[in-house]
């Protein structure tokens, strides 16, 4: 009776089991593919290169310059979402307008390839509109700023401030509303203002609330992909991307699989240390 | 002293006044590309020689009209294919709801078992989540695609679907697994006590405790699988070509701005129904519970 109980267990769990056994097998031969000299043109006809490719991409001032923006990217906009995200969600249980989060969320649920299409839009200068006679009158000619390589990334940040601050105030909002009253109101009676009852006793409660935040937010912004390449209209650019979308338009355009799969383990060991990082700081 | 505490109420009142000010400038940030989007989407098309007239100002269907038109997009290799936007609704649709009912039908047992082996701790399975998720996709998407292209799995349905799992599965599995960790293990053993078989335990007393976290795992698993962009992107092609690989397309071939607008419409269309479903169900269930 037992017996059949595990066997019927396990064959339930079969078809879970098979997708993690098929998920492991692509894992490994993508670090295979990286130790060769594979390409998307002459399939199957790969040489083993050992680890030559991660050299080549360490040595190219092109890879370096691609990290730093990503990091750049990631940074910049997990600290932008956090401080405004706490913002908002403090406010909202201060002011008791919980509700309002249902508005709050909805650049949460559009997709995020068409949030970027739109902001894409918005940001289009019109031929008709002010902004292109007083560009044009300057001997500027009008481009839309996301064709601006200096422009390009803090419209990205904003973008995805746009559509990832609810994530964060809805995780901050949870943590803050289970802090017990009590202990919001001895700490009133005990004469802290307000930033004193935000910085010794709302920050340290909610801090696994605030690490979980910033954890999903950092590794997600480090491997964004619908936002950017929406917002480049999906195609092929000469500016310089984040690793992610080096590493596609590698894969895809010049046909370098095997350099590809090096910069996606590479990105993917910087967002696992990441990680590695905060959970230590969770207990 | 009391001008220390005159001072802390300044700043007090400063913190007060510049978290209003974020708050405002926030709610305004959320709700302008929302409100432009359908400006642009009702807006008529006009000339800038025709002069300015009043019944510019009135909204029109024109740009809805003149999404059913587009026709042409440019694929990832650079050539012209034809794509149509209602037909690749109807594609999202079809695969996005059978990845989330098999996701939901094969993660059902592994989380209900996570949830009762000794394995399954809740900080355990946050950092599982976590780790897992710190794998780039194309890590794993770019491997499968020569294997998908070996098995002829390319463009089509099962293809698409299975390789949704991918994303869905972990996800599914760690929102149900909550869910089946807050159901006390004394019920069950009460329910056994009672003479209730393995079949009835779990269809009359699992399954309506776990409505509320079947629903909201469908809910999450269609969001996130219509927000898919990057396995469309791989595995579609002329066959089977969801709204977002659909939409890429359309802007590498032309902006034509208004009719997008109205394409980005139609893309956020189904997941605020579905908001607006799990909204209503969430209210009348609460409300029913504190009547009775």
């Amino acid at each position: 009776m037992m017996m059949r109980h595990r066997v019927k267990q396990y064959l339930l769990l079969l078809p879970t089991l098979l997708l993690f056994l098929g998920l492991l097998y692509t894992l490994l031969l993508g670090l295979f593919y990286s130790l060769t000299e594979e390409s998307t043109l002459s399939l199957g006809e790969y040489q083993y290169i050992g680890l030559q490719n991660y050299v080549h991409i360490l040595q190219d001032s092109l890879f370096w310059k691609s990290l730093s923006l990503t990091l750049f990217y990631a940074i910049g906009a997990t600290a932008v979402q956090i401080l405004l995200g706490f913002n908002v969600a403090y406010y909202l249980h201060h002011f008791k307008i919980g509700y309002m989060r249902a508005i709050i969320v909805i650049p949460l649920l559009i997709p995020p390839l068409v949030s970027a299409l739109s902001w894409r839009f918005i940001l289009r200068i019109h031929e008709s509109s002010i902004m292109y006679l007083l560009l044009s009158l300057m001997d500027i000619t009008p481009i839309s700023p996301l064709e601006h390589p200096l422009l390009l990334w803090p419209l990205l940040i904003l973008m995805d401030t746009w559509i990832y601050t609810p994530f964060v105030i809805l995780i901050l909002y949870r943590g803050i509303t289970s802090i017990p009253e009590d202990i919001q109101e001895n700490s009133k009676l005990e004469g802290a203002g307000d930033f004193q009852y935000i910085r010794y006793t709302v920050v340290p409660f909610i801090k696994r609330y605030l690490l979980i935040a910033i954890a999903f937010r950092f590794i997600d912004s480090l491997q964004q992909f619908d936002v950017i390449y929406g917002a480049i209209g999906g195609t092929e650019t000469s500016m310089t991307l984040t690793l992610h979308l080096q590493a596609l338009f590698k894969a895809l355009y010049t046909g370098d699989l095997g350099p590809a799969m090096a910069y996606l383990v590479i990105l993917s060991i910087l967002s696992f240390i990441s990680i590695r990082l905060l959970i230590a700081r969770w207990s | 002293m009391e001008n220390r505490d005159s001072k802390r109420e300044v700043l007090s009142s400063l913190g007060r006044s510049i978290s209003t000010l974020l708050f405002g400038f926030y709610l305004v940030f959320t709700l302008f590309p929302l409100l432009r989007i359908f400006s642009l989407a009702f807006q008529r098309e006009r000339e800038t020689t025709e002069g300015f007239r009043w019944n510019h100002l009135l909204p029109t269907l024109e740009n809805f009209h003149a999404m059913l038109d587009l026709f042409y997009g440019l694929a990832l290799d650079n050539s012209i294919t034809r794509v149509c936007l209602l037909e690749s609704f109807f594609h999202s649709m079809m695969i996005v709801g059978a990845a989330t009912i098999l996701s939901i039908l094969s993660g059902l047992p592994m989380a209900y078992i996570l949830s009762r082996s000794s394995y399954g701790k809740m900080e355990r399975m946050t950092m599982l989540l976590l780790i897992l998720r710190s794998l780039s996709i194309f890590m794993i998407l770019l491997p499968l695609l020569f294997i998908f292209h070996d098995y002829t799995l390319l463009d089509t349905f099962i293809g698409m679907v299975l390789s949704y799992q991918l994303i869905l599965l972990p996800l599914v599995i760690y929102v149900m697994y909550i869910y089946f960790q807050a159901i006390s293990p004394s019920i069950l053993e009460s329910a056994e006590v009672d003479g209730a078989s393995l079949f009835h335990r779990n269809l009359f007393i699992i399954l309506p405790m776990m409505r509320p976290g079947l629903l909201l795992s469908i809910a999450l698993a269609f969001i996130v699988g219509w927000q898919q962009l990057s396995i469309p992107l791989l595995f579609g092609g002329e066959r089977v070509r969801p709204l977002t690989l659909a939409m890429i397309e359309i802007v590498r071939y032309e902006e034509v701005v208004g009719p997008m607008a109205c394409a980005s419409i139609l893309a956020s269309l189904p997941i605020f129904i579905l908001l607006f479903w799990y909204l209503l169900w969430s209210y009348f269930t609460n409300k029913k519970g504190r009547t009775h």
